[in-house]
């Protein structure tokens, strides 16, 4: 593969949406009222029970889904913009075009990942540092992170791979299949809860930490087996791509 | 005997049951400015996706430069989609920038040339551009490229008068300065018909009629008459 026209490709694909978000502004002013409330709410009642940043985590439960549609959506404005005549005429293999977009998808959501578990452990700082708490609580909230870290790790890359392959079935001659993907990922969604109940005492104490008792040594098989499934949903992407496109 | 930049032949290709090519047979000489001609639905577009392999046939096959197509020989082929618009997020300079990067025998220097001639600025961004300009940018990238085949798939649809005749004569200064095949399909018959040297008129999927322009001319009258004696 030639590097320096991927890298082109990359660019172009990591630019595009970045430069949208970019440029809006009632994002960041979202963004800038809600850390501001947060900011004020946890000076005010954080370090309260009940009232912890730590729980902020379980937002993270959403970040896969979230790269569903990134994964989706960089495919699928190429139709939406109307610069899929552009794209699918470009002189590169389908492998390379669709490789370009799921790698700067991954960029993006890593980059997105490491931000939000930042701004969780500024928050949790924050409060710990404002409420007398000292460091021992942020240095627990870092192993927490970590944890979830893994769960992401595990997860984006399938998620971004499934959000691109459902893109591209729905504009192809393989729309029908789209349903029974939607059926599978439900089963399967749900696999880190299922170890989680499996592994887990009877009574355990409530906690955000995903795994209690250290990772059970499944979360590793299941890591490398959802990682082996992006791998065979980025070839269902590619093939539908190459041979069975309606345009 | 002529070459031919484009030959096809039995071409058949279904959307449902709507037929876009039923047994279509053609071949282009190259070194020509070919008319791709007929009314809409008439399977031009399809046509010339099938050429740059977006769209493969049901049946039948086309050859573009002696070879099948496929992501490899658009390398020589510059091509201009229907109904398509600009990367939104770009500026005039961005696209310069990207057609420098990904597409084989663009010329930088005849890319901002032709920006100067259509009458845009570097810094113009695509997002706030009317759709004339748009239209202006695309075809600059397009003819930035110095490669043996140019497609134009509707380069004026939707597009004021002004900037018709700007992409016109931007059009016949390419044309005189290189010896490209180029196709280009469109219904502003009266503005191009002095461009072209070849017709190519498509009816139900089917080539009606084609050859070479002043045979026809010759034969049954200018373009625009020929185009209302077949679709009239």
């Amino acid at each position: 593969m030639n590097i320096g026209t991927f890298a082109h490709l990359f660019k172009h694909e990591f630019r595009m949406d970045i430069r949208r978000v970019y440029a809006r502004t009632w994002f960041w002013a979202y963004a800038a009222v809600i850390l501001a409330v947060l900011l004020v709410a946890l000076g005010v009642w954080g370090g309260r029970r009940g009232f912890n940043p730590q729980y902020l985590i379980y937002f993270m439960y959403a970040f896969p889904f979230f790269m569903i549609g990134v994964g989706h959506r960089a495919l699928n404005r190429e139709w939406s913009d109307q610069t899929y005549g552009w794209w699918l005429t470009l002189p590169y293999s389908r492998f390379r075009l669709l490789l370009a977009k799921f790698a700067a998808s991954l960029v993006q959501g890593m980059i997105l990942g490491v931000i939000a578990f930042g701004v969780l452990l500024v928050l949790v700082l924050y409060t710990s540092l404002l409420h007398g708490k000292g460091l021992g609580e942020a240095a627990d909230f870092v192993q927490i992170e970590l944890q979830y870290m893994l769960v992401t790790a595990a997860a984006v890359p399938f998620m971004t791979a499934l959000g691109m392959a459902a893109a591209i079935i729905w504009r192809s001659k393989a729309k029908g299949l789209l349903p029974l993907i939607w059926i599978v990922f439900g089963t399967l969604g749900n696999i880190f809860n299922w170890i989680n109940l499996y592994t887990r005492p009877e009574k355990s104490e409530s906690t955000v930490l995903l795994f209690q008792h250290g990772i059970p040594p499944e979360v590793w098989a299941v890591l490398a087996g959802m990682w082996l499934l992006a791998g065979g949903l980025f070839a269902v992407a590619v093939y539908i791509c190459k041979k069975h496109l309606i345009v | 005997m002529t070459q031919s930049a484009i030959s096809a032949e039995d071409l058949c290709k279904r959307y449902g049951k709507k037929i876009a090519l039923a047994d279509f047979r053609v071949d282009i000489p190259r070194g020509t400015v070919t008319a791709i001609l007929g009314p809409n639905g008439a399977g031009k577009s399809t046509f010339m996706r099938m050429i740059t392999g977006m769209v493969r046939p049901d049946r039948g096959t086309v050859t573009v430069l002696g070879r099948k197509p496929s992501w490899k020989t658009n390398a020589s082929i510059a091509y201009l989609p229907d109904r398509a618009r600009w990367f939104g997020g770009h500026t005039v300079r961005q696209a310069v920038e990207w057609g420098s990067k990904l597409l084989p025998g663009f010329q930088t220097d005849r890319a901002w040339e032709l920006i100067d001639m259509l009458g845009l600025g570097a810094d113009q961004e695509v997002a706030g551009m009317s759709k004339g300009q748009e239209a202006r940018l695309m075809l600059a990238v397009c003819l930035a490229r110095d490669v043996p085949l140019l497609v134009l798939d509707e380069p004026f649809s939707g597009i004021d008068m002004l900037s018709r005749e700007k992409i016109v004569a931007a059009l016949i200064d390419s044309f005189s300065e290189r010896s490209q095949t180029v196709l280009i399909s469109t219904h502003e018959i009266a503005e191009t018909e002095s461009l072209f040297d070849y017709a190519v008129f498509f009816a139900e999927g089917r080539n009606a009629l084609s050859g070479d322009v002043e045979e026809l001319r010759a034969r049954r009258g200018s373009v625009q008459d020929i185009y209302r004696q077949l679709y009239g």
